[in-house]
């Protein structure tokens, strides 16, 4: 990489994390170092949710989405505002009114210890080796790129993320979220800038190629349980993930206490709600725009370099042939595109249709060579290709001018840094306050919480570069792990949602928390079609139903006495 | 001892939030008719 593009990046890291450690103002207790003592404002902490859930997977994977598959994934966050909503009216008031560090902290108040204790835990199991994957998945796509040691690449992301988080806290979590968004804005911006500055056709005639090859489609009306992304999916189940996902989810719930108020709260949550679907539609529309660059430049076969020399390495005369193949396709597919682009100008309804036919022939052609080898080049690697992953940066290195592969960079960086900083954060969170603080040391000094805060924030980022660095090897395991995470997702959503209903009771909740991750476990084995998004509506169905029906029979609350004010 | 519902909090829809709640929920319709505009214009 050019020197131009590393001082950009060392410009940006040097940036954030100089003003992290700045940002240590008010972390002498606890309250400072995991809640910014509830002082921050509501476009921060917007900002702070929106750049911890876009991960460089969103940055670098859905805009590789964009360009193989279209747009309707965008059709995944329709439930977003709706669950913003609801949350506004519901959970948000609720949490911030009870003044507690954790969510689960608040189960304890209205349920029982072990309730708290069973949805954090499960909460440090998931995320814990959710944040060693949120590291590797950037750090593998920069190894393999760049060509440099995945131990640099993941201490590269890991390092100076784990360094600002355990020092600053939360304060430094945040104020390097509103940055890293910037950055990540910016960079998008650029890059779709370039795409349309360099398209060798109009931008219209271009996007009518996109839509007749299927990229524009965004909407999927079909009630299809087995599909995951259909309007419904996204309306109903995705309704449910992200009610689970923002309303209980400790990485994103304590970006929300961390607000002023109640009001602020919320207003930071309906941010995401503003903004969520114009942007993933902008990053999907990113990948469109590449693939119709791609239309005019011959492509790489395999995106992945590494990959391409395995196969090339292993069965070099297949892959002479299939790159023979893929070149004479893809001028095949570069002509049909300017005919079908050309004769929208002048062309009869019948002339305009025969060109897009013979262009989507062609673009098939393509695709069938492409699947071809992707299943050489898994063959060869003995991995999962996950080629999509490396379109864009591709794209970027190989085509945009000096200074842009750094911006890139640092935007991928500040992806992966902002979501990994408020994962160790939460982490750290629950950690001391739902089990150190809670049953090994309950009263101790402030000072001394927060030292044990900040080894426990280190402890955590170790683990979570370790849990990186083995990420290949442990794949399977982080898969099962995952997958164990989604059975109780939902489930914990239905212990908040009952935590509402005035007349549960602690044992009805517990029970009804065990038969709804029973629940999702027995639909994801007994019927693996239906898309995941439905578990979560499945989940939180089950721990309502049962652990409303197990308090029938208990007396109606004593009332008077609401959340610790 | 059990909480108190949410029905106390539920005067947390206070007027200034229900037309900041109208005008997210307008946003996401524009944001869903241009995206509907983009998939039909474009087809082929």
């Amino acid at each position: 990489m050019h020197w131009v593009n590393w001082v950009i990046v060392a410009a940006y890291l040097t940036i954030v994390v100089f003003d992290g450690l700045r940002r240590t103002r008010g972390t002498t207790n606890i309250e400072g170092y995991f809640l910014a003592n509830r002082n921050l404002p509501w476009w921060a902490v917007g900002l702070s949710v929106m750049a911890t859930q876009l991960s460089a997977v969103t940055l670098i994977g859905t805009t590789g989405q964009g360009a193989t598959d279209g747009m309707r994934f965008v059709q995944f966050y329709f439930g977003l505002p709706i669950a913003m909503v609801i949350l506004g009216v519901t959970l948000v008031p609720f949490l911030h009114g009870a003044k507690v560090y954790t969510a689960y902290e608040y189960l304890e108040r209205r349920f029982d210890a072990k309730t708290r204790s069973l949805t954090s835990l499960l909460f440090l199991l998931s995320r814990g080796m959710s944040c060693g994957t949120i590291i590797a998945a950037p750090s593998v796509v920069l190894s393999s790129i760049f060509g440099w040691d995945l131990v640099l690449c993941v201490a590269l992301i890991g390092a100076p993320t784990v360094l600002y988080t355990v020092i600053g806290g939360v304060q430094a979590v945040a104020w390097a979220d509103v940055k890293q968004m910037f950055v990540i804005a910016g960079a998008m911006l650029a890059i779709i800038t370039m795409l349309i500055i360099r398209m060798p056709i109009p931008l219209d005639d271009a996007l009518h190629i996109a839509g007749a090859a299927g990229r524009l489609q965004v909407f999927d009306f079909s009630f299809d349980l087995s599909k995951t992304y259909t309007f419904w999916s996204g309306i109903l189940g995705g309704t449910f993930l992200m009610l689970s996902y923002f309303g209980t989810d400790q990485s994103q719930v304590q970006r929300y206490l961390a607000a002023r108020s109640v009001d602020e709260a919320r207003s930071s949550l309906l941010m995401s709600a503003y903004w969520k679907i114009p942007l993933q539609a902008l990053i999907l529309l990113t990948g469109v725009l590449v693939f119709l660059f791609y239309l005019f430049q011959p492509p790489p076969m395999l995106y992945n370099p590494t990959h391409s020399a395995q196969v090339e390495q292993e069965q070099p005369v297949v892959f002479a042939d299939l790159q023979r193949r893929y070149a004479t396709a893809i001028a095949a597919r570069q002509v049909a595109a300017r005919e079908a682009a050309a004769i929208r100008h002048g062309g009869t309804e019948a002339a305009i249709s025969s060109a897009v036919e013979k262009f989507r022939a062609s673009e098939a052609g393509v695709t069938a060579i492409r699947t071809e080898a992707l299943a050489a080049a898994e063959q060869a690697s003995g991995e999962s290709s996950r080629d999509v992953n490396y379109i864009i940066p591709r794209f970027v290195l190989d085509n945009l001018p000096l200074g842009f592969a750094g911006v890139f960079l640092a935007a991928v960086l500040a992806a992966a840094m902002s979501s990994i900083a408020a994962e160790l954060n939460s982490l750290s969170t629950a950690t001391v306050v739902d089990f150190y603080q809670r049953w090994l040391r309950p009263v101790a000094s402030d000072t001394h919480y927060l030292n044990v805060s900040k080894v426990a924030t280190a402890l955590w980022g170790v683990f979570a570069c370790v849990v990186a660095t083995y990420a290949a090897t442990l794949g399977s395991l982080i898969e099962v792990v995952n997958r164990f995470g989604s059975f109780f997702y939902g489930s914990i959503l239905g212990i908040f949602l009952l935590a509402m209903i005035p007349r549960v009771r602690a044992l009805g909740a517990f029970i009804g928390m065990l038969c709804g991750m029973g629940a999702v476990a027995a639909v994801a084995f007994g019927a693996p079609q239906i898309s995941f998004l439905w578990h979560n509506l499945v989940g939180a169905a089950v721990v309502v139903a049962v652990g409303w029906v197990l308090s029938l029979g208990s007396a109606a609350p004593t009332p008077a006495t609401g959340p610790r004010a | 001892m059990p909480q108190r519902g949410p029905a106390a909090y539920f005067p947390a829809m206070t007027p200034q939030f229900r037309s900041t709640l109208q005008r997210v929920l307008g946003m996401q319709l524009v944001a869903l008719l241009l995206l509907w505009l983009l998939q039909t214009h474009y087809a082929a």
